[in-house]
Order: structure tokens, then C-alpha cells, then sequence
């Protein structure tokens, strides 16, 4: 028992971390690197190391591209237009009436509506295929209610004293927020950033569903397209490929949002 | 004058995001041309195998947010209390897990779950998802915004970790706690695909896949099914709505 | 190191003994036998019952009709011939009617009744001092029962009745394959002759176990189930006619009503059970097990109750060790393998499960079965997900004897053999040539689209006595699937000319007249009314050759509407998981196959078939000689946006766009 008393407060922190480390390392890890070894194999069955063959080949794919292209697409249109909303419905509610802090459970409903009737409603209004707006509007519609509660959150735990006393020295609205506001919940604005990519990832059911195919028109082609039909051809490794791509952009992404907060921070 | 413009333009705003959800609940009353509660009564009464599909989906969620708790809680404080290289690296590959999409992970989760022979059990649903990275980003994210002056303290009184993280970290997290509740119960209330694929037995199955299938099922249930889908989450929404008010703070991201 | 070697050498010959030993025991069981199948070409007549002793002599009870006015005259002889064949000597009977014939002893037992009796008397007939006599007489009417079988089991002669009066009471259970036909158990006690009736109330056939005890298959109201001593099994085999335990592990042979004319194994206690023996009537009365080999007679093919051949298998050449194989397959497909002695267990899965299945390399299932309709067969091929059928062996020798084009689907550029090709099937279009040529209607084997419409636009005119069915749908998928076949894209003059003009001439979605769907051509001919019979477009030719009527219709091909004049097949394949933990029996499985397919001569993968054939057939064979193969692509890519097109509510150029568009996906991700 003294020994264990040793034991820095370090180290019994870090030994916090390993039911989640196990956890993650035996259902997220393992497959992950599974993934990455499909990557280099020619065939699930032959077994026979070609590299990076299949990577080059995944690369100059045309379909890959397009898919690529269109999902970076909906990540570079989408999200901004996404946290631009949620941020101003957020300041609405919370600097506006409070009465209409009930207007948000309105917002946070179609997060957890599901898809397979939405779709149909989403069919009946939307008859126009040949621009991604549908799905564009589905996504904002379906992700904006987590961003809401985020912001508000953040929002409300923000210190009012300082924004009173910029009020009092004479500040108009826009600068009162440009200024105090948004750089108090930055982070979290980041965050919403970082969570609204990865749901970009997730609107591949939707987008099925609306269209009906496994072959949707160019603009909506996005990878889970690629993939999915990659699996149901059997062709394993286009998918492990492309899955590793998009690891990698996201990790690039990712590095670069850490990057930017940390120059923010100076 | 301001105010008055703003108020109607949230409102309107309000509506045309609820107009979806209100089409459905419409639908769920209409019956081939008029309003009648008979999809209703063909869900509850017809459909016999909706009970257990709508108790497994309360159970796995239940189960799957408790247990996740107890996992992402001490493993967050790790993060930001422990220090040792690598720290930000090993957080970095966190999210790049979360960021996966199914098609991809799908395949090599099938192969584990059946090296583990956990497939076609709830096990194998509920395991995968409690360790799901999701959930320790979020958990990360609050727990920087705690008063580590607390911390210190109550280092002072006690070494066991999880004297302290009960005492001065969950209290002060209450809400962000409920706030990933919220957002891990609705996770896996959607969940759609893991139990389509990695159950078949129809008794396992969850209430999102019966939606899905709503079409094999006789009688209009697909709108009456969506309806009572959104009931629980609402109500866990609508339990913790004020405290979310309270307050939730975030740190940086890394 | 000597102690080793001796270790080694006791062991290796304890081993030895122990499994000659094994061996001994199973010789004094079985017959000695030079073939696996033999026919008792000595026996002319029909037989009504057999029975076998431990030597192997079969007793069989022939029976023979003189024709005669006004009645013809019908007597049983019994005779008795060896494991050759050979005829021994006949056992006077004294020309009593017997209905059954049972061997315990040395001394045959048979029930009958003689002229003018009003109950079933039991003979017996010595073979020591070849003495015939009355055994013992029952109380059971002759006049209103039917015997069915008898066995002797416990020391009783036990023996079942069909009451015709029982029948109409019914029985608790009843479903679509299974009708209680008012059996009735009796024993006869061989020591004292004394006969009763047995307990169980609706017994429905009887067999010996292994150790000489009684097994009964009866139905109570919870089921149909076999009961051996004390066990009850509880299986649904529908109206089991005759079955012989084969094995002391429970093991038996029957026929049933779930399967007409065919041989299976079944275990008690499982509801799996194989098929081994197609093509094969017997009754319950003509069925033993004995000394390792089956007896039976088969009078498929002559008719009910007509005379037919006794025959004998050796049970070793069709029971396998590990009997189950599982299918999988990613869609409904009609046509399952036979399964020679192999249990068959098939699954239908969703294109997700399926790839999910073959990808993640389960060694849950052994066989995919495919059809080239469906658009992932051609993905097995190209991502290698099978093991090469090469050193597998009748797999080269049947593909050899397989028409070229069929042998060529089944190899990949590399020579590798990758599926086993089982069934092909072309739509072709059925016509009766004498009707056809009244109404001026002309089909040949050159007829273009247009002369097809013709020929249905003059029949739809005509006073239409006669049924004719062009289905509108199947058409079109064929012309499609034609096109396709050599084309990367919809964008030519060829498939512009093809879709005009099947939008104005043949264009289903718009219902026009003489593109309704069936009118009850098909019905005509099964009815035998050939005269009713005009044409009819066939997705299924195969399977109307079953129906006979061969002489009257004749079959040409689906019009050719690109410069590849073959007719397009669809072929349905059998893939064999690399990954199967069961691997050598399936590929026993094949090697089977391939021998069970290649005896049948008529079968339309062969090049070389019976010349002796009607005229249809041999147009079939004409028509099958000559086509290929296509993998179809998946149909999501042209088929909503054809229909749009046909409807009218996209033009030509916004179909082909769009189909395009997929294909070039579809080829290209």
C-alpha cells in the first residue's frame, strides 16, 4: 500500500487514461492500422505487398478527384455558412428577448430527427437535382442545432461585466461583438468548426437517400460515394486508399486549425 | 425598433427550421388522403416487433453514455492535468479517429468484432461505441476551462484520483457533463448502421433500423415511427435545457 | 535413441491395429459390392415389395398382369436373387396376393389376403424347408384398407394400413405439405401370432432403427416426428412415403412430400437434410437398408404404379462426412445446386452483407452462388475473391465438355478456372410453326426487331383464338443487355436507332396493345391445346422442356440488334470460398457436381447431346451453341432514367446524358 502512495500525481493521471486508451486502441486503432495494411495489399485473399501502387493509382483516379473535390466543396461552403448562422441566431438569442431562449429547442430538434422521413418531406420540396443545394440545406439544417447549443453555452458563460463596460464607453453593436464577443468563445467557435467537418463526413445517408441511387449527379458525387461503391464492387482497396487520403487531409486541417489558435493566442 | 425587427426574424428563422419537423408530425396523422391515428395504431398495436427495438435503442444508449462517462471523465482530466511528451500528438490522433467515416471503418470493426465473437451481440454494438473518441474531445474541450486553483486544493486534502475528480472537477462540470450526455445519447440513439450490420437477429436490433425499414412494415409507420423516435431525446433535451443555460465554458483546443 | 525408435514403432503399430481393427468390424457389415449402383436388370415386372437378408439375397414380390376379357388377371410370385442379380429360384407361393414381404430369421413373412377372403391373412414361407403357410389371420378388412408397409422389429411384425375411413376423420395436424392418409400401426407377435392394434394414434409410416427396434414417423398435434424406442424427434419433413435407417447415428434415407421423387438423408433431431438421388419413385414398401447398400425400386418416369427397375447403392459412394455446405448469394436466384448427398444451406444477403461477407474473408460460408445478371459476379472474378477450380478434379473434364463460350466465362485472362458454370439460360421465342404460318406470321432464327413487331402487331389483329404473350419488359432488357454487351457507351447511331425506334414500336411503359402483358398463351399448352398456342416470348426455356410437348412448338432466337449475332445468356455459377473452413468437402462437393451434371445428356451446357430429340429441343440446341455470356452492370444505371425516357418525360439526349454519365462512373471509380 506505501508504494502505491508513491505514486506522483503525473502518473496516476496518466494511468487515468488507459481504459479510454484500450478501449479506443483495441476498436478504433487496430482497425485504423487494418485499414492502412489493406491499403498496401493487392487483394484480401493473394496477400501480396504492392505499396504504394494502389495509392497512385487511387490518386489519378478521376472519380476519386471529383469525389475529393466535392466533399472539400461542402466543407469550404457549408461550414462557414453553417457557424455564420449559428453565430448570429446565437447572439440573437442570447443578447435578444429572453422569452425566445425557448425558439432554440426549435433548432435543436432536427439533430435528432430522422433521416428516412425527412428525406421523403425533403423529395417533395426540393424537385431541382442539378445544383448540391439540397443537400447543402439539409446539412445546415441538420447540424445547426449543435452548434447552437454550443455557442449560446458559450455565450452565456461569457463575462457580461466587460461587455457592459464597453457598452458604457460608447461602443455600437457590430464592434461591441467583433471585438469582445467573438474573441471571448473563440475556442469554441473553433471547436464548432472542427465538429461541423467531421458531420460533413457523416451526410452521406441523407444524400443517398435523396437522390436514390448509387450514382448521383457530378456536383453530389462525394467520397462516401466513392467508397461505398468501391465496397459493394468488392474493391476493397480503393476504399482503404482513399481512406487514408482523407486521414491525411483531415490530420493537415486539423494541424493547421492548432496552428492558427496558437498564433491566435499570442 | 431594433429589437422588435430581430424577434420577428428569429422567429421566422424558428419556423422554417421547425416547418420539417412539424411536416412530420402532420404526416404522421395523415392516413392515404385523410387524418386519422390508424399509423399510430398500427405501430403500437400491429407491430409487434417495435417494443423491443425501441427498448434496445433506450438500453445500448443508456448503458453506452453511463459506461462512456466513466471512461472519456478521468481519461479528459488526464489530458489536462498529466504532463508527458506527446501530449498534443496523441490528441491530435484522437480526432483524426473521430473524423473516420463508416464506409471505411466498417469493415476492419466487422473482422474485430468477429475475431472477438462479439458480433450479433449487444456487446458488440455497445463496446465500440463507449470508446468512441467523440466523446473524450468533447469531454477535453470543457475540462480546460476548469479552476485549477480547486484542483490544487483539493490535491492538498486527498491523493486518490478519484476523490478528486469527484469532488472538484465533476461539480464544476456539471453542465458540461450534461451537455455530452446530451450530445453522446443522441449519437447513439441514431446509430443506424452498426446494428444493420453487425447484428442479425431482429431482437437486438435498435429503433433506427426499424425506420429504416419502415417501408417492410405493414401500415404507414414510417412518420408515426420518426415521431415517437424523437420523443426521448427531446425530453433529455428539454431536462437539461436550463442547465445548459448555466453556463458551459470552452478551453482551447489543444 | 533406440528407446525412441521403438516408442515410435509401438505407437505407429498400436495405431494400425486399432484402425484395421475398425476397419474388420464395418466388412462384416457390408455387402461386398463391386459397384456403387446396380440394377437388377433380371427382374422385368413390377415389383411390390423387397426385402433383403444378411447375406444379401433380395425377396422380391413380383407382380403380373395377364391381359384378359373383361378382366385383366393379376398374380404375386416371389422370388429371391443374389448380390449379381442373378435369379436364385422362385418360392412357390400358391398364387396368394401378397402385398408385403419381410425377412427376419430365415423365414419370410408376407400379408396378403387369397380370393374371396374378406380379411388379411400373414403367410409365412420357410427358406430352410421351403414351406408356405398361413401364419396367422387378422381381423383386418382387406376391402377397405390398403397395406403399405411391414417391418419386423422387437419380434413383431409390424405392418400399416391405409383406412380409407380413418382418412376422412383427419388427423389434429395438417399443413400445405403434409395430409394424414388414415394409417393405421398393427403387430403381429411372431411367437404367439397374435395380432393388435398399436397405441399410437396417427402413425404414418415404419422402419427398423439400427439395433432392430421399431421406428415409427407419426403426427401429433404438436407435429410430424420420428420416434425411435423412447426418443421423439420432432421434424417437419412434410408426408415422409417411405425411409431406412442407415446408421447407428441415427442417420436415415426417405421421400417425402417436401420433394417429390427424390432420395435424401436426413438425421434425426436435424432439420437439415441432403438430397442425393434425383429422379427416383419408390414406396415405402420397395425401400431397405441393409449390409451397408440401399435397395429400391424407381418407377419415375412410367408413370404412377407402373412397373419399374429395382435398384441398389452402396451408401459409402454418396455419404460424406461433413454434409453441410452453405450458400450465399447476393439476391434471389432460382436454380440451387444439387446436392449429391451434401446438405445445402442457402442464404440470401443484401449487397452491404454480401460484399461485408466476402471481403472481411468469413469462413462461415463455403459457396457463393452467383448469376451474371447480378452486377457483383464479375467483381469476384476481377478482385480474385475465389479459389481456382483448376486441380479440382471433373472440373476441367466438364468445362471441357461445356460449349466453348461457357468454358471461356469461366476462366480469368489468366487461365485461372473461377466459377463452375451450372445452368445457362437464353429467352428465346416459342411459336407454333403450323398456326404461325395460317396467320402469316414468320419467325426464323434471322428475324430482325422489326419483323418481330410485325409478327406481333398481325397477331394482335387477328381474331385471337389462339393465346400469345410478348412481354414488353423482357424485350427491352434483352435488347439492352445486347447493346451492352460490347459498347462503353449509350452515345452511338446504334443505340439512338434501337431507342427510337423501340419507343415508338415497342414501347411497354405506354401500354400499348400488343405489349400487355400475358394472355394465356403458356396455359394452352399445358393443357394440351396446342391449337390455343401461338407464340410466346420465354425467359425460362429450360423449364418448358420438362412439360413434353416438344413435338409441336418450335423456339427461335430474340432478334439481334447489334453485329454480334449471339443471344445473350445469363449463367448461373458457383464460386468456392478461399477462406471456407470446410474447404475439402466442398471441393468434394464439386467434384461430385461436375459428375452429377455431366450424366445428363439433354442439359444445354454441352456440346455434345442426344441427337434423338423433337424439334424444339434440337432449335434449342441450335440457339444455345451460339451465344455469350454477359455480366451484366448493376441496373441502377440505366434503368430509371430508360423508364423516364419511355414515358416521355426525358428526351433521348437527357437519357443518354445521364446514363452515360453513370456508366462512365460505374467503369471508371
Amino acid at each position: 500500500m506505501k508504494k502505491l502512495k508513491r505514486l506522483s500525481f503525473n502518473t496516476k493521471c496518466k494511468l487515468c487514461l488507459l481504459p479510454s486508451l484500450a478501449g479506443t486502441l483495441l476498436f478504433f486503432v487496430i482497425p485504423y492500422f487494418r485499414v492502412l495494411y489493406y491499403s498496401v495489399i493487392d487483394n484480401q485473399f493473394r496477400r501480396n505487398f504492392v505499396f504504394l501502387d494502389n495509392y497512385i493509382e487511387t490518386v489519378q483516379n478521376e472519380y476519386f478527384l471529383l469525389a475529393l473535390l466535392n466533399s472539400l466543396i461542402l466543407i469550404a461552403v457549408c461550414v462557414p455558412v453553417l457557424i455564420i448562422l449559428a453565430l448570429l441566431i446565437s447572439l440573437f438569442l442570447s443578447f435578444g428577448i429572453r422569452k425566445l431562449k425557448a425558439l432554440r429547442a426549435s433548432f435543436v430538434l432536427p439533430m435528432v430527427i430522422p433521416t428516412a422521413g425527412i428525406v421523403l418531406i425533403w423529395r417533395t420540396v426540393f424537385t431541382d437535382t442539378s445544383t448540391p443545394l439540397p443537400i447543402y440545406l439539409l446539412f445546415i439544417w441538420k447540424n445547426i442545432g449543435i452548434c447552437i447549443v454550443l455557442l449560446t453555452a458559450a455565450l452565456t458563460a461569457a463575462d457580461r461585466s466587460v461587455y457592459e463596460a464597453a457598452k458604457l464607453d460608447g461602443a455600437g453593436s457590430w464592434t461591441l461583438h467583433r471585438k469582445i464577443t467573438l474573441p471571448m468563445i473563440a475556442p469554441t467557435i473553433l471547436f464548432s468548426v472542427l465538429l461541423s467537418i467531421v458531420n460533413s463526413f457523416r451526410i452521406f445517408k441523407e444524400s443517398y437517400l435523396f437522390y436514390g441511387t448509387n450514382y448521383p449527379p457530378d456536383h453530389s458525387y462525394t467520397l462516401q460515394y466513392f467508397m461505398n461503391n468501391n465496397f459493394l464492387r468488392l474493391d476493397y482497396q480503393s476504399l482503404a486508399t482513399s481512406a487514408v487520403l482523407t486521414s491525411a487531409v483531415v490530420f493537415l486541417i486539423v494541424l493547421c486549425g492548432i496552428f492558427i489558435q496558437r498564433r491566435y493566442n499570442r | 425598433m431594433k429589437k422588435i425587427v430581430f424577434t420577428v426574424v428569429m422567429i421566422i428563422a424558428a419556423v422554417i427550421f421547425i416547418l420539417p419537423v412539424i411536416a412530420t408530425l402532420a404526416l404522421s396523422f395523415w392516413n392515404g388522403g385523410e387524418v386519422s391515428a390508424e399509423g399510430y395504431s398500427d405501430l403500437l398495436f400491429n407491430c409487434f416487433v417495435f417494443y423491443p427495438m425501441f427498448w434496445n435503442s433506450v438500453i445500448y444508449a443508456a448503458v453506452i453514455t453511463a459506461v462512456q462517462l466513466v471512461v472519456i471523465i478521468p481519461c479528459a482530466f488526464a489530458f489536462s492535468q498529466a504532463k508527458f511528451k506527446g501530449k498534443g500528438l496523441l490528441f491530435t490522433f484522437y480526432i483524426v479517429l473521430m473524423m473516420m467515416p463508416l464506409q471505411v471503418t466498417v469493415l476492419p470493426n466487422y473482422i474485430g468484432l468477429r475475431d472477438l465473437g462479439l458480433l450479433n451481440t449487444a456487446w458488440g454494438i455497445i463496446l465500440p461505441m463507449i470508446f468512441s473518441p467523440f466523446g473524450v474531445v468533447v469531454m477535453h474541450q470543457y475540462m480546460k476551462s476548469t479552476d485549477s486553483a480547486i484542483i490544487e486544493a483539493t490535491r492538498l486534502e486527498t491523493n486518490s484520483i478519484f476523490r478528486i475528480i469527484l469532488t472538484a472537477v465533476v461539480p464544476q462540470l456539471r453542465v458540461c457533463i450534461f451537455a455530452v450526455v446530451l450530445f453522446v445519447f443522441a449519437d447513439c440513439w441514431n446509430m443506424v448502421e452498426q446494428p444493420m450490420l453487425f447484428l442479425n437477429d431482429d431482437s437486438l436490433k435498435t429503433m433506427s433500423v426499424f425506420i429504416v425499414n419502415a417501408a417492410d412494415y405493414t401500415g404507414h409507420v414510417l412518420f408515426p415511427a420518426s415521431v415517437i423516435f424523437i420523443v426521448p431525446v427531446f425530453l433529455l433535451y428539454l431536462f437539461f435545457s436550463d442547465s445548459l443555460e448555466k453556463g458551459l465554458t470552452f478551453g482551447e483546443i489543444s | 535413441m533406440k528407446k525412441f525408435i521403438v516408442c515410435l514403432l509401438a505407437a505407429a503399430l498400436a495405431v494400425t491395429s486399432v484402425s484395421c481393427s475398425a476397419d474388420k468390424s464395418e466388412e462384416e457389415m457390408t455387402f461386398e459390392v463391386d459397384s456403387d449402383e446396380f440394377t437388377y436388370e433380371n427382374i422385368t415386372t413390377g415389383v411390390g415389395s423387397l426385402d433383403v437378408d444378411e447375406n444379401g439375397t433380395l425377396y422380391a414380390v413380383e407382380t403380373y398382369i395377364i391381359e384378359k376379357e373383361p378382366y385383366d388377371e393379376v398374380y404375386d410370385e416371389l422370388h429371391a436373387y443374389d448380390l449379381n442379380g442373378v435369379h436364385i429360384k422362385k418360392l412357390e407361393t400358391g398364387g396368394a396376393a401378397l402385398n408385403t414381404v419381410s425377412y427376419h430369421d430365415s423365414t419370410l413373412y408376407s400379408i396378403g389376403c387369397s380370393n374371396g377372403e374378406q380379411t388379411l391373412s400373414i403367410y409365412s414361407y420357410d427358406l430352410r424347408t421351403d414351406e408356405f403357410s398361413v401364419f396367422a389371420k387378422t381381423s383386418v378388412s382387406s376391402s377397405s384398407t390398403v397395406v403399405t408397409n411391414s417391418v419386423i422389429a422387437d419380434g413383431k411384425l409390424w405392418f400399416t394400413v391405409e383406412d380409407f375411413g380413418r382418412e376422412l376423420e383427419g388427423c389434429p395436424y395438417d399443413n400445405a405439405v403434409f395430409t394424414y392418409q388414415g394409417t393405421v400401426l398393427y403387430s403381429c407377435d411372431l411367437q404367439s401370432g397374435k395380432t393388435e392394434r398399436s397405441d399410437i394414434e396417427y402413425p404414418v409410416t415404419v422402419s427398423t432403427a439400427a439395433d432392430g427396434s421399431l421406428c415409427v414417423y407419426a403426427v401429433d398435434e404438436n407435429g410430424t416426428y420420428f420416434m425411435t424406442g423412447e426418443e421423439k424427434y420432432y421434424m417437419d419433413l412434410g408426408y415422409v412415403y417411405a425411409f431406412a435407417v442407415i446408421s447407428d447415428k441415427n442417420d436415415f434415407i426417405f421421400t417425402s412430400s417436401l420433394k417429390y421423387d427424390t432420395l435424401n438423408i436426413g438425421t434425426f433431431g436435424s432439420d437439415d437434410y441432403a438430397e442425393f438421388r434425383p429422379n427416383t419413385r419408390c414406396s415405402a414398401k420397395t425401400l431397405r437398408y441393409r449390409g451397408g447398400c440401399t435397395f429400391y425400386t424407381n418407377s419415375y418416369g412410367n408413370g404412377l404404379d407402373k412397373a419399374g427397375a429395382v435398384q441398389r447403392i452402396k451408401n459409402s459412394s454418396f455419404v460424406a462426412g461433413n454434409r453441410t455446405i452453405n450458400l450465399i448469394s447476393p439476391g434471389f436466384i432460382m436454380a440451387s445446386p444439387f446436392g449429391c448427398g451434401y446438405s445445402m444451406n442457402s442464404k440470401e444477403l443484401t449487397d452491404t452483407e454480401f460484399a461485408l461477407t466476402v471481403l472481411s474473408q468469413s469462413p462461415d460460408y463455403d459457396i457463393c452462388l452467383l448469376n451474371s445478371k447480378l452486377g457483383v459476379s464479375d467483381s469476384i472474378r476481377d478482385k480474385g475473391t475465389f479459389y481456382p477450380l483448376n486441380e479440382v478434379e471433373g472440373v476441367s473434364e466438364y468445362l471441357d465438355k461445356c460449349f466453348p463460350y461457357v468454358k471461356e466465362a469461366a476462366l480469368t485472362s489468366d487461365g485461372e478456372i473461377w466459377m463452375l458454370p451450372i445452368a445457362v439460360d437464353i429467352d428465346v421465342i416459342m411459336y407454333n410453326e403450323a398456326l404461325c404460318e395460317k396467320y402469316g406470321l414468320d419467325f426464323n432464327n434471322d428475324m430482325t426487331l422489326e419483323e418481330l413487331i410485325l409478327n406481333a402487331k398481325t397477331a394482335n389483329e387477328s381474331d385471337k383464338s389462339s393465346g400469345y404473350a410478348i412481354h414488353g419488359y423482357l424485350l427491352n432488357t434483352n435488347l439492352l443487355l445486347q447493346y451492352m454487351r460490347n459498347n462503353i457507351s449509350f452515345d452511338t447511331e446504334e443505340f439512338r436507332d434501337l431507342a427510337r425506334y423501340v419507343k415508338e414500336e415497342a414501347n411497354y411503359s405506354e401500354g400499348e396493345d400488343y405489349f400487355k402483358l400475358y394472355t394465356d398463351s403458356m396455359n394452352q399448352l399445358y393443357e394440351g391445346n396446342s391449337d390455343g398456342f401461338l407464340f410466346s416470348m420465354l425467359n425460362d426455356s429450360l423449364t418448358q422442356l420438362e412439360y413434353g410437348f416438344s413435338d409441336k412448338v418450335r423456339a427461335c432466337p430474340m432478334p439481334s440488334v447489334t453485329s454480334d449475332g449471339r443471344s445473350v445468356a445469363t449463367c448461373v455459377m458457383l464460386c468456392v470460398n478461399p477462406a471456407s473452413d470446410n474447404l475439402s468437402s466442398v471441393l468434394d462437393y464439386i467434384t461430385a457436381l461436375t459428375e452429377y451434371l455431366s450424366a445428363n445428356n439433354s442439359s444445354m451446357l454441352f456440346s455434345e447431346h442426344d441427337e434423338n430429340v423433337g424439334q424444339y429441343v434440337k432449335d434449342l440446341y441450335g440457339i444455345y451453341s451460339d451465344a455469350s455470356i454477359c455480366f451484366n452492370i448493376s441496373e441502377d444505371i440505366y434503368r430509371q432514367d430508360y423508364e423516364a425516357y419511355l414515358s416521355g418525360s426525358t428526351d433521348l439526349d437527357g437519357f443518354i446524358t445521364e446514363a452515360d454519365r453513370k456508366l462512365s462512373a460505374y467503369l471508371n471509380e
